[in-house]
């Protein structure tokens, strides 16, 4: 866009001395910006380190610092090495690729639907995959990857049916959150009623499930929602542009030239896999998806989605809970999504009070 | 002349209008009836009609079926009448009150809070048996009624009914995590909860009647009164205040109505959704705007719809059965779901 | 008058249109061209389909039948991207995320000369520069929009079009919700744009004189049809004011800019008027006693 072409400011000042300054505010403010979003990444990032590090050496087995950062390393006793790489990395492991997870998963589907209360694990996704692990444990008495493999195909068909039954004329996206709301109403009946029918310390361990809890994490499990989250995160990188155009409502968004549906579609897909992923290997741990998002971007501050931040302050609460759930009561755990459920509610109150805003 | 041929036509439709509510008036009923006769008759043992009108009017303690029908039937119908009545109208109130369709106690939480007063009445008061919950649900019950109001009437975006429910939803889910922190350690309040959580019209006995059903007056005789406030309301909160209507006042007396309907209602059948939000959709077309029939209607088709999910569950797991309230949440998601599909609920 | 050598002036056009929602339609057998590099001004009474018109020539809305055309295309067919460099819409009460700067705000305007992978070159910025200068929103671009007065607001909106540089701009009510002397502003910006760029501005407008005073091209609805179209000269008479509003009112010249000017007597009562009255017989009064 050359210069030559302005046209004279309804005022009449000079053209050249007016655009030049404007510019180059115009350019630091964008740099500025960016350089804050980065830094606040970094030092939730930071956080989230120090956080793995601390939840090392905590536990009935404690190692010191020193011990810790030896079996890291590789030396050490062998007992260390265990413990820290069997036992405590792999669950902090879990918990930071479980929080980034869910939180990337809330931060999309609170912008594409511009409603900070629209969050997969209210919107039936994450009850269809309580449904289905429920069922799988207590009526198909299956154990392991088969009741995962369950929640994952619960959440994934929820989904699915979400996006198949508010195709077409739904450019705002109020058919599809009012659905997916009675969706999560009609699953948890359901789990209700398999929760009742079978023997009750069945009953229980299978509600322990349907709470969210990291138990004993495996690498494997960690493998996997890594896996999705590196699915994930090239893809919504790719649609950041969109995201931000899709931040000014479905209107505008069709403005900038933006396919409302088409993309709103291939996003929330992108989010169902993370849900899906992490549901499947901890179970639903609530409010991470919902909690995450709006407290990283007013950390940031800048109005963008800041989805890399978002996954970081994600992490940062879920090995927070965990550590929490694993050590606050001494010689008990509590399953970490009660942890945050427990968080989780009274800031939903607080915010629900202050009015919600989009 | 154009003003009495004018006048005339205005007072030709005001007749037809009440000519067709009676009408809807005596289907509901006779709907109702269908379901009550129904929840008599039919079972994982059938009773003839002869019986059970023998168990009513001449009881015999030997006979098998009059002893069914006298103390299984009878009562979890007479609950079901009741609570489904209270369900519909307090559905209907709310729905007027926040100007918002998809309203209902149930999806908004007051169900969540009356189950975390039952857990902490077992778990910390120590509390056994069904009948004794009854007071810690219906406290539960008005405090999230409460809350909901407060949730339904804040913020630029409160009052949308994407917001609202989905705020019913986090709250749902936000009491049920503080209920699981209990649950999962204390296999005894799980119990309780589970039997609870399902809604079912058989788990508070006939004492349970007894004690609720003043609450229950009282809240209908507080949404008859609600419904002239209502009808001013209707046109705005600047106009009715021009009309000489307490707003305030007015909005407080309605959401008592709601409390008391809504959380006696919860105690005596435990936590139902979708009844509250369905039953006036399908009755507000033939209620045209007058709130009295509004609910005059909602309360008998909120009995019959109730009764009939009862019934339902008996017939579909014989010799078992399934609970009324599983019943309503799997025929009452799908009819939400088609609520909103017709787009007439969702503008905000 | 400087138009840029982008602005080739495509023409858009509705044909046979039918438009609505959930498959009612509102708009029904719509034939309009909309004059190139000109101010057009849609006007009616409620409920006419206006802003239902303009939300499916930005295809926001699809069509239910009959097409919107660009330069002969139809706009179905174009990829998006493409269509947004040349067509261009503000939506009525637009909503920014808290916390967004103006900057920023103007900067997602160029988000149609983007391909997949954002590359933000100098051009950009130049472009987002030289958008806030042209609607005198320069000093305000570190502020957060949501801080901003109505007026205000509104300009930096219409600042972000302009960095979309769209040949076409469809502006759905912009001036609902600001007081006259925003009003104002906001119409003088966008004459002023189209007269410098060469920008053809296509808005729905509710208040019917002001629509006389900017528009060189007035389209007035009634029912989902085009009842009257042309210079507002033409198009502002009593006749069309009664069948289109329902309105019984005195035009004359505005003492300031010439343009027609409404000047209300009362409203007709329903039963006197239907869409094709072209009688000037005064409506009977309530009573039976005429004027």
């Amino acid at each position: 866009m050359s210069a030559a072409t302005l046209p004279a400011a309804p005022a009449g000042a000079p053209v050249a001395a007016v655009l030049g300054p404007v510019a180059d505010a115009v350019r630091a403010g964008r740099r500025r910006r960016r350089a804050r979003e980065l830094t606040v990444t970094a030092v939730v990032a930071g956080l989230v380190v120090a956080g793995v590090v601390l939840g090392l050496g905590l536990g009935d087995y404690s190692l010191s610092p020193g011990e810790a950062w030896a079996a890291l390393a590789g030396g050490g006793g062998a007992l260390d090495r265990t413990v820290l790489w069997e036992l405590r990395l792999p669950r902090a492991a879990l918990a930071v690729v479980v929080g980034a997870a869910f939180a990337l998963a809330g931060g999309v589907f609170q912008t594409v639907f511009a409603n900070p209360l629209a969050s997969p694990d209210l919107l039936g996704v994450t009850g269809g995959a309580s449904v289905a692990a429920v069922w799988a444990l207590l009526l198909a008495g299956l154990t392991g990857w088969a009741v995962a493999g369950a929640a994952f195909a619960g959440a994934a068909v929820v989904a699915g049916g979400l996006l198949a039954l508010s195709r077409g004329r739904d450019l705002a996206g109020h058919r599809f959150v009012l659905t997916g709301v009675a969706v999560a109403f009609m699953a948890s009946g359901a789990v209700g009623y398999l929760l009742s029918r079978a023997q009750v310390q069945a009953a229980q361990s299978a509600l322990v499930w349907t709470a969210g809890s990291l138990g004993a994490a495996r690498w494997s499990e960690v493998a996997l929602v890594g896996g999705a989250l590196a699915l994930a995160v090239p893809a919504l990188a790719l649609g950041s542009r969109a995201l931000r155009a899709l931040q000014l409502g479905p209107l505008a968004a069709t403005g900038l030239g933006v396919r409302v549906e088409r993309t709103r579609t291939g996003l929330l897909a992108v989010a169902v896999l993370l849900v899906a992923g992490a549901t499947a290997v901890v179970g639903p741990v609530g409010f991470v998806a919902l909690v995450a998002p709006p407290l990283a971007r007013r950390l940031v501050g800048t109005g963008s989605p800041a989805l890399p931040a978002v996954a970081a302050v994600g992490a940062a609460i879920v090995l927070g809970a965990d550590l929490v759930a694993q050590h606050a009561i001494p010689g008990a755990t509590v399953p970490t999504g009660v942890v945050t459920g427990a968080v989780g509610a009274p800031y939903l109150l607080w915010l629900l009070s202050r009015g919600a805003r989009s | 002349m154009t003003t009495t041929v004018g006048a005339a036509v205005a007072r030709d439709r005001r007749r037809s209008a009440r000519r067709g509510r009676w009408t809807w008036l005596a289907c509901a009923l006779a709907a109702l009836a269908l379901a009550v006769v129904a929840g008599l008759v039919l079972g994982a043992r059938p009773v003839a009609l002869g019986d059970v009108v023998g168990a009513l009017v001449d009881p015999q303690g030997g006979l098998t079926e009059h002893t069914v029908v006298r103390s299984l039937r009878v009562p979890r119908t007479l609950v079901g009448l009741l609570a489904g009545a209270a369900f519909g109208v307090a559905g209907a109130l709310l729905q007027s009150l926040t100007r918002n369709p998809l309203a209902d106690p149930g999806l908004l939480g007051v169900n969540a809070g009356a189950s975390l007063a039952v857990v902490i009445a077992v778990t910390v008061i120590g509390v056994a048996g069904p009948a004794g919950y009854v007071w810690f649900a219906l406290a539960g019950a008005a405090v999230a009624a409460g809350l909901v109001y407060a949730i339904g009437s804040s913020g630029r975006l409160g009052g949308a009914p994407t917001t609202l429910a989905l705020a019913g939803a986090a709250l749902t889910a936000g009491l049920t995590s503080l209920i699981t922190v209990v649950v999962v350690r204390d296999v005894d309040a799980f119990d309780a909860y589970r039997f609870w959580v399902v809604g079912s019209l058989t788990a508070r006995g006939p004492e349970a009647i007894a004690q609720l059903a003043p609450f229950l007056a009282v809240g209908g005789l507080a949404a008859v009164a609600a419904t002239r406030v209502l009808d001013v309301l209707a046109l705005g909160d600047d106009t009715a205040r021009g009309l000489g209507q307490h707003v305030a006042g007015g909005r407080a007396l309605v959401l008592l109505a709601v409390v008391l309907l809504a959380g006696a209602a919860t105690a005596l059948a435990g936590p139902v959704v979708f009844v509250g939000l369905v039953v006036p959709h399908l009755v507000r077309r033939a209620a045209r705007g007058s709130h009295a029939w509004l609910i005059a209607l909602a309360a008998p088709m909120g009995a019959a719809l109730l009764i009939a999910a009862d019934v339902v569950g008996r017939l579909v797991a014989r010799p078992g059965e399934v609970e009324a309230g599983v019943v309503v949440a799997f025929l009452g998601g799908p009819a939400m779901i088609a609520l909103v599909q017709c787009a007439r609920v969702v503008r905000p | 008058m400087t138009a840029g050598p982008e602005h080739r002036a495509p023409s858009l056009s509705a044909r046979a249109l039918r438009a609505g929602y959930h498959g009612a339609a509102v708009v029904e057998d719509l034939d309009l061209t909309l004059p190139r590099r000109a101010v057009t001004v849609v006007v009616g009474a409620n409920a006419c389909g206006k802003s239902t018109l303009l939300k499916t020539l930005a295809r926001a809305l699809r069509p239910l039948g009959g097409a919107v055309l660009l330069d002969g295309t139809d706009i179905a067919a174009v990829p998006s991207r493409r269509l947004a460099r040349s067509l261009g819409m503000l939506p009525q009460d637009p909503v920014a995320p808290e916390g967004l700067s103006v900057a920023d705000l103007v900067g997602r305007g160029r988000h149609p000369h983007h391909g997949w992978l954002e590359r933000w070159s100098a051009a950009d910025d130049a472009a987002v520069a030289e958008a806030l200068a042209a609607t005198g929103t320069a000093d305000l671009a570190d502020r957060h929009v949501d801080e901003l007065s109505g007026g205000q607001r509104q300009r930096v909106w219409i600042a972000m079009a302009l960095a979309q540089d769209p040949d076409v701009l469809l502006l759905d009510e912009p001036t609902t919700f600001l007081d006259l002397t925003h009003q104002l502003e906001v119409l003088d910006l966008l004459q002023h744009l189209n007269r410098t760029r060469g920008t053809t501005v296509v808005m729905v407008l509710h208040d019917l004189n002001l629509a006389a005073r900017y528009a060189d091209h007035l389209v007035v609805m009634a029912d989902g049809r085009v009842l009257a179209e042309g210079a507002p000269a033409e198009v502002v008479t009593p006749d069309v004011l009664r069948a289109a509003f329902r309105l019984d009112a005195l035009v004359v010249p505005d003492p300031v800019t010439g343009a027609p000017m409404v000047v209300p007597r009362r409203a007709t009562p329903p039963e006197d008027v239907t869409a094709n009255d072209v009688h000037t017989a005064d409506a009977a009064l309530p009573g039976g006693v005429s004027q």
